[in-house]
């Protein structure tokens, strides 16, 4: 049969729209007139990447060979082999990057536990991670101190005067120590906006006897700062008479905290020791945050519940923070903001229709069948 | 040792104060095996030189920088240049030098006019861990 080209123009039209309603072409902009931001792509991995190492992608950030002013630089990493290095993260403001993301491809990513997906595992102690420009998101990787001492007072570092727009979302931070002051994210005073969504971090702890610190998250400073759906467990203080918090917070109107899971802080110090440094913050907001002890803050907030009740496993080098059926943390979160939608599973609340869980993990009944459809790459990922 | 060489300078407008001319940007072992990035070969000299003694000290010194992160949150983080430094522009002619500059170019496989060996975008056989100069 014999089709003219015009009827063949039409129905490849036709094929074409069919492939893009089903996902197995990407989608058209929907609005033509709004402008798109021109992300570079650049893969990070050992195995045919664009780059080997973080800092070498980093350090070319300003390289006007690659990068124009108002692209987006996008870093992915690919866990082809384990990275083990630390970055500062600056770059970008020669050329006039609009944003910098580093993030994780769908299918290179942790499942919510230990050693699933692309991770540096440290054999130094440097900080890992400094955001030092603003407009900077740090996603999907998984970050294993491995027990060595930090040779400084974080792993995630952000203390840059002045710097905003950054985001730290959907990490695993855990093994860390220090004999001082040590926290596993640390939002220094200076640095304004930063968002720190659906995180896990566990086993933090200051092992010295001194007047150090321990934290999970220290909250510190003035400017906004969104601290949502983080699961913190097991932070340490051992020795010395310094303060242990799993969530240290500040009582300044422009810091909300919202839907975090903190539990199992504890310690031998003789300093405070709490799962949230201020229980009824004033100025603040807070609310349906969960907590092993009477410290959770919020209008609405669960305390005194026992961890062991809400996570798959507590036990040490098989830890896995995922809910378990009848935990406390199903289904007692506040519907919260489009960007902490998506939980450490890259489970969307939103688009599932989630009554938000607290912490990082969105509870899926056993038996229950999602599909999570990635329509960049054509695939659709099923998750029981 | 595969060493990632910083080959730009103030003049080429690309620097922030992180790297310099001449910086050691990240240090693997010789049985560093996978392949090195595309993008990496062009923006970066990449040399190999004999492993040296007390391998994991000297790997650390190279790419220490002079200063860091603040040890507590409080402190500003000065980013400094590396302390430590490889004039490789002596052992290369103007013509590797322009390639090795261009950050859309790697250089060949093959020997380079000094006796070195390029294999895939990895240049051995020039330089030892004695080449290297404290800032």
């Amino acid at each position: 049969m014999h089709l003219s080209t015009d009827t063949q123009e039409r129905t490849l039209q036709l094929v074409e729209a069919i492939a893009r309603h089903i996902g197995l072409l990407p989608s058209l902009p929907q609005d033509p007139q709004e402008p798109s931001v021109p992300t570079v792509i650049k893969s990070i991995g050992t195995v045919g990447r664009d780059y080997s190492t973080w800092v070498s992608h980093e350090a070319d950030l300003d390289n006007g060979a690659i990068y124009a002013s108002g692209d987006v630089a996008q870093g992915e990493f690919y866990n082809d082999s384990v990275f083990d290095e630390v970055v500062t993260i600056n770059g970008g403001g020669t050329v006039g990057l609009a944003g910098i993301v580093y993030t994780v491809p769908v299918g290179q990513r942790h499942d919510g536990t230990a050693g699933t997906g692309a991770r540096i595992v440290r054999t130094g102690g440097g900080v890992v991670v400094t955001y030092g420009i603003a407009d900077t998101t740090v996603e999907w990787l998984e970050i294993d101190q491995n027990q060595v001492a930090l040779a400084a007072a974080s792993v995630i570092n952000a203390a840059i005067a002045g710097t905003t727009g950054l985001a730290l979302k959907n990490t695993i931070l855990h093994d860390a120590a220090r004999g001082t002051n040590i926290a596993a994210i640390d939002r220094g005073t200076v640095a304004a906006g930063f968002k720190i969504y659906n995180n896990i971090i566990y086993d933090i702890s200051e092992t010295g006897t001194s007047t150090g610190f321990a934290m999970g998250i220290r909250d510190n400073g003035t400017g906004t700062k969104t601290i949502y759906n983080n699961t913190i467990h097991n932070v340490f203080n051992n020795g010395g008479s310094g303060v242990c918090y799993g969530l240290g917070v500040v009582d300044d109107a422009d810091h909300i905290y919202k839907n975090n899971l903190v539990g199992g802080t504890g310690g031998t110090t003789t300093g405070t020791i709490a799962d949230y440094s201020i229980a009824s913050p004033s100025n603040a907001t807070a609310n349906r945050n969960e907590s092993s002890d009477a410290t959770a803050p919020g209008t609405t907030n669960f305390r005194s519940v026992t961890m062991s009740n809400e996570f798959v496993s507590t036990v040490d080098g098989s830890e896995d923070y995922h809910l378990k059926s009848g935990a406390t943390a199903i289904d007692n979160g506040e519907d919260l903001v489009a960007e902490a939608n998506v939980d450490i599973d890259h489970r969307d609340r939103d688009a599932l229709g989630d009554v938000w869980d607290i912490g990082a993990d969105e509870f899926v009944a056993a038996g229950g069948v999602v599909f999570l459809a990635d329509r960049r790459r054509n695939s659709v990922l099923i998750r029981r | 040792m595969i060493l990632w060489i910083w080959t730009r300078n103030d003049a080429t407008g690309l620097l922030d104060g992180e790297f310099r001319d001449s910086d050691i940007g990240q240090t693997k072992p010789d049985s560093f095996e996978p392949s090195i990035g595309v993008q990496e070969k062009k923006s970066w000299l990449i040399i190999k030189i004999p492993d040296p003694p007390n391998y994991a000290a000297v790997a650390e010194d190279l790419v220490t920088p002079e200063y860091a992160a603040g040890q507590t949150p409080d402190e500003n983080v000065i980013r400094r240049a590396r302390r430590y430094r490889l004039d490789w522009r002596t052992q290369f002619t103007a013509s590797e030098i322009a390639i090795i500059e261009d950050a859309l170019q790697i250089l060949p496989d093959g020997t380079t006019q000094a006796g070195g060996t390029v294999t895939s975008g990895v240049v051995s056989g020039l330089f030892t861990i004695n080449d290297f100069r404290r800032k």
